[in-house]
C-alpha cells in the first residue's frame, strides 16, 4: 500500500490512486471516497472503468497474475486491455462485481455481499450535478467538434502509449511516446517495445484559467476553476505532459514524486477518451 | 545554404512592403488581402504592375470563418495576378516566415525574378465558442492539447522552468510587456496603441501562471505583404532595395515533452545560425530585431537564442533595459511586437518585414526609427517552436 495525497482524505485511510480500497483473500474492492446525501458517488474524473483499471493494477502491483477478466457493460474493455493487458472474457476466472454506488470489487471468488467502506468527504451538490452534466452533454453524440481534436481512430492508434505506458527503447535509449524512426534516423524494430512505468518527478506546472481551455474541456474547465498541466520527467528518463486529477489540490514543486492514473479524459461523439493524470505522492 | 556552389550567386531585394492595420479589422479575407497589396505595390518607387510578378506566396493558419482551402488562389486573383503560380504556407504562427523564405528560395533558384510573399489571417470574425477551437491547434493535439494545454499554458511551462533554472522571475517579462507596449503605442499600424506601465503589467488577469493577460499577444485580424525582386533589376523598382542577406529555417519536435530542454528553441538557435552564416554576420551586428513575443517569455528566450545574451541571462538583459529602443545593445521589437502591434497568426511574419523595410529606409516614425539602422533581423516562430523561419536584411547588397 502507498499513502498518497488526496485533498480532504484522512491518510491513514487505505487508499490506492486514489480511491480506497480493501483487500480479501482473492480480490480487492476499490470504492470511491466521495459521498453525496448518504451515497457514494464518483469523482469528477471517475467511472467503473478507471476504478476497473484501479483494481487490476492493485492486484498486478501485488504479484497477482491475471491475463482476462468478465467485464461490466458499464466498462470500456478496449481501455482496460490497454493500460493493463487484461483481456475482458465471459470465459474468464475473474471477474469484476459492480454496485450501483461508485465500488467496484475483482474478485475469483463467490461473492455474496459487498464490504462497503463509509464515504470520506462529503461532495458540493452543485458542483457534482454540474460536472455529471457537462459529462453527459460532452458523451452526447451531438457533441461534434469544430477544430483540432482527437477523432477515435487516432486515439486508438496510440491507446496503448497513452493508458499502457508503452514506450520503445532503441539506440541506448527510451522513446515515448512511440515514433516510426529515431532521432539518427533508424527504423525502430517492433521488438523494442519498452515500458516507461508510472511514476516521475514534475518539472514544470501551469494552471490554464478556464476561459484558455482547450474546446474539448468547455464544459467542464469552467466548473472546476480551470485546468491544471504538469510537464513530468518519467522515471525512465522520458517526459510527458499530464492534467493533474480532478478531485485533488495539491501544493505543487519542482522534483514532487507523482503517480499516473487512468481517469477519464474527455468526450466526444459519443464516447469517452481516457488517459494517464498525475497524482503526487507524498512518500 | 540556398545556393549550390557552382551556380551563380543571385541575390534577393524586398523593393515594397505593406500591411493593414493589426486589430478588429473592417473587411474579411479579401479586403484585408487587398489593402496590404495595394500598400505594398504603392510603396514601390518605380514602375510596377501584379502582372509582373511571376509568383505569391501566402502563409495563413485559415483560422477565420471565409476560405480554408486554396485561400491563395481566390487572393491572388483577386489582386490582378491570376495565372501565375501560386500556394498557401502554413506552418502555424510561422507560416509567412516560411513563405517569404520559399520566395527567396524561387528567385535564387532562378525560377522568379518577382514574387509576392505574404500572410493573411481573419480571428476576431469567429464567436468566442468557435475561437476556442481554434486555439492551441497548432500544439501536439493528441499529447498536449489532451493534457489541457493551449499556447498560453505550453509558455507557462516553459517560463516557470526558466525561473527555476536560471532564476529569471515574472518581473523581467514584465519589463518586456512594457517595453513592447511602449514601442506599440507609438506604431499607428499596431493592434494595442497604449502604454501600460508596470504595476499594471505585473497585476493582470492571470491566463495561466505565471503568465498575466499582459504576458500575451492579443487575437488580432491582419495581413501584410512583401514584393520580392531579383538583384539585377531591384533598382528598377526603387533605388532603395532592402537587401535580404540571410536565411535560416529549421524545426523541432512539436511536442514540448519530447524536447531535451524546455528553456530553449533549438528551431531558434538553428535558423538563426544559418542566417547569421548566410549573411556573414553575428547577433553583434545587428542594429535591431523583430523577435517572435508571442508571450514575453518567448522573446526572453529569444534574446538567449538569437544570441543577444548568454544564456540564462534573458531575464537579467529584460531588466536592464538592453532591448529598448536605441538604449541598449539592440532594439528588441520597436514595431511594438507580437505583443503590442499584434499577432494575426499567418500575417505575422511578413509583417515583421514590413516594420524592416521602413526602418532600414528610415521612414518610420520619428519617435521610434531605429537610429542609423542598417542591419535587422526577423524571428518567426510556429507554435511553441516546431518550426522557425530567421531572416537578415541589411540597406547593403550581401557580400558575396
Amino acid at each position: 500500500m502507498q499513502s498518497t495525497y488526496s485533498g480532504g482524505i484522512d491518510l491513514s485511510t487505505e487508499q490506492w490512486q486514489g480511491y480506497l480500497f480493501e483487500s480479501f483473500d482473492g480480490g480487492v474492492a476499490l470504492q470511491s471516497p466521495f459521498g453525496l446525501n448518504g451515497h457514494r458517488v464518483f469523482g469528477p474524473d471517475s467511472d467503473y472503468t478507471t476504478l476497473a483499471i484501479s483494481a487490476l493494477e492493485l492486484l498486478q502491483s501485488n504479484g497477482q497474475e491475471i491475463s482476462s477478466c468478465r467485464c461490466g457493460d458499464e466498462m470500456d474493455a478496449r481501455a482496460i486491455f490497454a493500460a493493463t493487458g487484461v483481456s475482458c472474457s465471459e470465459d474468464a476466472e475473474w471477474y469484476f462485481l459492480v454496485a450501483d454506488e461508485a465500488l467496484v470489487v475483482c474478485t475469483n471468488q463467490d461473492i455474496d455481499e459487498i464490504s462497503e467502506l463509509p464515504t470520506i468527504v462529503e461532495v458540493d451538490e452543485e458542483f457534482h450535478n454540474a460536472i455529471s452534466k457537462a459529462w453527459d452533454d460532452e458523451c452526447s453524440p451531438q457533441n461534434i467538434s469544430q477544430g483540432a481534436y482527437v477523432s477515435k481512430a487516432q486515439y486508438e492508434e496510440s491507446i496503448h502509449a497513452r493508458l499502457g505506458m508503452q514506450g520503445q527503447f532503441a539506440e541506448s535509449t527510451v522513446m515515448w511516446p512511440p515514433r516510426q524512426r529515431t532521432d539518427a534516423g533508424k527504423i525502430v524494430p517492433s521488438s523494442s517495445n519498452s515500458n516507461v512505468g508510472r511514476r516521475g518527478k514534475i518539472q514544470s506546472w501551469t494552471t490554464l484559467s478556464a476561459a484558455g481551455a482547450p474546446s474539448e474541456f468547455a464544459l467542464r474547465a469552467p466548473i472546476l476553476g480551470g485546468l491544471t498541466s504538469i510537464l513530468v520527467k518519467l522515471e525512465t528518463n522520458p517526459s510527458g505532459v499530464f492534467l493533474m486529477v480532478d478531485d485533488e489540490e495539491p501544493e505543487l514543486d519542482f522534483d514532487l514524486d507523482v503517480e499516473l492514473v487512468v481517469r477519464r479524459i474527455y468526450a466526444q461523439d459519443g464516447f469517452i477518451r481516457y488517459g494517464r493524470k498525475a497524482r503526487v505522492m507524498l512518500d | 545554404m540556398l545556393c549550390a556552389p557552382s551556380i551563380a550567386m543571385v541575390d534577393v531585394a524586398v523593393v515594397g512592403a505593406g500591411q493593414t492595420k493589426y486589430g478588429n479589422h473592417e473587411h474579411g479575407l479579401k479586403g484585408m488581402w487587398s489593402e496590404a497589396c495595394e500598400s505594398a505595390f504603392s510603396s514601390i518607387d518605380g514602375d510596377f504592375s501584379p502582372k509582373q510578378v511571376d509568383e505569391c506566396i501566402i502563409g495563413s493558419v485559415a483560422f477565420g470563418g471565409a476560405q480554408l482551402g486554396n485561400t491563395a488562389a481566390i487572393l491572388t486573383e483577386h489582386t490582378g495576378m491570376k495565372g501565375i503560380s501560386t500556394r498557401r504556407v502554413e506552418n502555424a504562427c510561422a507560416s509567412s516566415g516560411f513563405a517569404l523564405r520559399d520566395g527567396v528560395m524561387a528567385i535564387k533558384s532562378g525560377q522568379a525574378d518577382v514574387v509576392v510573399v505574404g500572410g493573411i489571417e481573419k480571428m476576431n470574425d469567429l464567436t468566442q465558442e468557435r475561437k476556442r477551437f481554434w486555439l492551441g491547434v497548432s500544439g501536439d493535439t493528441e499529447w498536449e492539447r489532451l493534457a489541457g494545454l493551449t499556447f498560453p499554458g505550453t509558455y507557462a511551462l516553459m517560463a516557470r522552468r526558466h525561473f527555476h533554472e536560471y532564476h529569471s522571475e515574472h518581473d523581467d517579462l514584465v519589463h518586456i510587456s512594457v517595453k513592447n507596449h511602449e514601442n506599440g503605442a507609438k506604431n499607428p499600424k499596431a493592434h494595442i496603441q497604449k502604454i501600460v506601465d508596470f504595476e499594471k503589467a505585473k497585476n493582470g488577469f492571470m491566463v495561466a501562471d505565471p503568465l498575466t493577460l499582459y504576458d500575451c499577444c492579443p487575437t488580432s485580424d491582419g495581413a501584410s505583404c512583401v514584393v520580392l525582386a531579383r538583384d539585377d533589376i531591384a533598382n528598377s523598382f526603387t533605388d532603395t532595395p532592402i537587401w535580404i542577406q540571410g536565411s535560416g529555417g529549421a524545426s523541432d519536435y512539436l511536442a514540448l515533452h519530447d524536447r531535451p530542454s524546455v528553456t530553449e528553441l533549438q528551431a531558434t538557435k538553428i535558423a538563426s545560425k544559418k542566417a547569421y552564416d548566410a549573411a556573414k554576420c553575428t547577433s553583434q551586428d545587428i542594429d535591431f530585431a523583430e523577435v517572435h513575443d508571442c508571450f514575453t517569455i518567448a522573446e526572453l528566450m529569444a534574446t538567449e537564442d538569437l544570441g543577444f545574451t548568454k544564456k540564462g541571462e534573458g531575464g537579467l538583459f529584460a531588466r536592464e533595459g538592453r532591448g529598448r529602443l536605441n538604449e541598449g545593445d539592440v532594439s528588441i521589437n520597436p514595431s511594438g511586437g507580437l505583443k503590442s502591434k499584434g499577432h494575426p497568426l499567418g500575417a505575422t511574419g511578413t509583417g515583421q518585414v514590413v516594420e524592416v523595410f521602413y526602418q532600414l529606409r528610415h521612414e518610420v516614425e520619428t519617435s521610434r526609427q531605429v537610429t542609423d539602422a542598417e542591419r535587422a533581423l526577423t524571428h518567426n516562430v510556429g507554435g511553441s517552436g516546431a518550426t522557425c523561419a530567421v531572416h537578415i536584411f541589411g540597406r547593403d547588397r550581401p557580400v558575396n
